[in-house]
């Protein structure tokens, strides 16, 4: 399990860094809704970039955030070679049209390609599973990473909240 | 497991293809899915991309004109059996037919393949191992192919006292009771490689061991994924409920990451929090808002900890940079014992 504490502190790094530079760029009075976008926006490129850009997903998925941030210069400047690579393919693959299966494997595949980020642009089954295990990984390291966080501020908050 | 997956992969081999059509994608599907380990049994022209098409929808078809060239692949695993392991090529040629005739409703197959048994590698054995398993299960599966299977035997109980003779190609010996298709040694490489692949999905995916056939384990990687997803949904809005500013949690984000590798919990907070109030590093968000008020709070409940944290301290009151904390942090954590 070590391979996966190395998992949770790169993307623990990336995250870091990622909060830092959103948070420099944008102004401060944020709602919640703002701040919870943020620090989704930021984790999901932290973990997208802990996993180098040999994935599919990954690539995927900053290309999709880039088209979220449209507005935080940090974002574009990051996002923007990924981006452009992955927006055509995505458009070509829509033109095709769609046709939704009914029998079970093939349904379900579908479904999982529009999970994972980017698996629309895989045909081969064999490399969707691959690539979706390896999204398990890279989300189970999000999660627990938020979850400490979490759990940590939920004490600190507490504590805060009683002394006041 | 296998045998399940096998009986999934039949049920859901319905086309709309053709007799023909169906042959000769599945064909195509078989021919490029090789290792290299079975490379030199066939010949070179069959062997076209390499890439890997699993078999999980026979339907794909669609895909496979781009990705395959048009050589004639079916002619060439027949030809291509080399004539030191087979007897009599040319019944063997004859029997590949019937069986391909009687497997025409496009179910795919056979039960039957040849393995090696003496060369090497790990794999080989791990891919004996499941085809002995396979044999088993998808024997009390198929029904129509009694007759090719007798023939089949027969043969190949002969076939079975050959000798390995080890020539460039990589010769298979056939088991009794097996298909000496080249069509089967793909299926079953194929079939291998799924089932590994499933092993690993069962240790990813909690609760997987029970669940057989495709169908389901899609099903939970599925229901794994969005469950996933929802969970970093929900953690996204509490942290940004919880805290003020976006970029909160440097300290506590290496505080909880040192503390889970190691057994403490709440502990390293207020340290660092307390280096944190001299120090440029810190956010001044978090520091500001935090320190003023909650943490000076803990510090008459944490003073025994707080002597032992001065070397801790003075050493966040260096400049360092925050790439360098966790391994710092770590080694620091690590001498005091924690």
């Amino acid at each position: 399990m070590s391979s996966y504490n190395m998992v949770k502190q790169e993307f623990i790094k990336k995250w870091i860094t990622t909060l830092h530079i959103l948070d420099c760029s944008v102004e401060h009075p944020l709602n919640v809704t703002e701040r919870k976008n943020a620090i989704k926006l930021s984790s999901d490129i932290a973990m997208a970039a802990a996993r180098s850009s040999s994935t599919v997903w990954s690539r995927a998925l900053i290309s999709r955030s880039g088209n979220k941030t449209a507005n935080k210069p940090m974002a574009r400047r990051v996002l923007k070679k990924a981006r452009n690579r992955m927006k055509n393919r995505c458009l070509t693959l829509r033109r095709n049209g769609n046709f939704t299966a009914k029998s079970g494997v093939r349904r379900r595949t579908e479904l999982l390609k529009r999970l994972v980020p980017g698996g629309e642009l895989i045909e081969n089954k064999d490399y969707l599973i691959r690539e979706t295990l390896d999204y398990i990984v890279y989300l189970r390291a999000q999660v627990d990473v938020m979850r400490t966080v979490a759990a940590v501020d939920s004490v600190t908050g507490n504590l805060t909240n009683d002394n006041n | 497991m296998n045998r399940a997956i096998e009986a999934d992969l039949l049920l859901n081999y319905n086309t709309d293809m053709s007799v023909l059509e169906r042959q000769r994608a599945h064909l195509k599907y078989l021919n490029p899915g090789f290792d290299s380990p079975l490379a030199g049994f066939f010949s070179d022209s069959s062997m076209i991309n390499g890439g890997v098409i699993d078999g999980f929808l026979g339907t794909d078809g669609l895909n496979l004109p781009m990705i395959y060239g048009d050589t004639t692949v079916e002619g060439d695993p027949r030809l291509s059996i080399s004539p030191e392991t087979m007897i009599g090529t040319g019944n063997f040629k004859k029997r590949k037919f019937d069986t391909e005739t009687k497997d025409c409703d496009g179910k795919k197959k056979k039960i039957m393949m040849m393995n090696r048994e003496d060369e090497v590698e790990e794999e080989e054995d791990e891919k004996s191992k499941l085809t002995e398993q396979n044999n088993g299960s998808t024997r009390s599966i198929k029904k129509m192919k009694n007759k090719a299977k007798k023939e089949e035997n027969s043969y190949s109980s002969d076939s079975s006292k050959v000798t390995i003779q080890k020539t460039d190609y990589i010769h298979v010996r056939a088991r009794r009771g097996q298909a000496t298709d080249s069509h089967s040694i793909a299926e079953r490489v194929r079939r291998e490689k799924i089932s590994e692949r499933m092993k690993f999905l069962q240790d990813l995916v909690p609760g997987c061991d029970k669940i057989t056939g495709k169908a389901g384990m899609l099903d939970e990687i599925i229901n794994y994924v969005q469950s996933l997803q929802r969970q970093i949904e929900f953690l996204s809005m509490k942290l940004a409920v919880v805290n003020p500013r976006p970029d909160f949690d440097m300290d506590d984000i290496f505080a909880k990451e040192v503390a889970s590798s190691t057994p403490m919990t709440v502990v390293p907070s207020p340290e660092m929090v307390n280096s944190g109030y001299s120090h440029e590093m810190v956010n001044s968000g978090y520091s500001n808002e935090m320190v003023s008020s909650g943490y000076l709070h803990f510090n008459p409940m944490q003073q025994v900890d707080t002597t032992s944290s001065d070397p801790l301290s003075s050493c966040f009151n260096n400049g360092q940079a925050p790439s360098m904390w966790d391994s710092h942090v770590q080694n620091l954590y690590g001498s005091l014992g924690v």
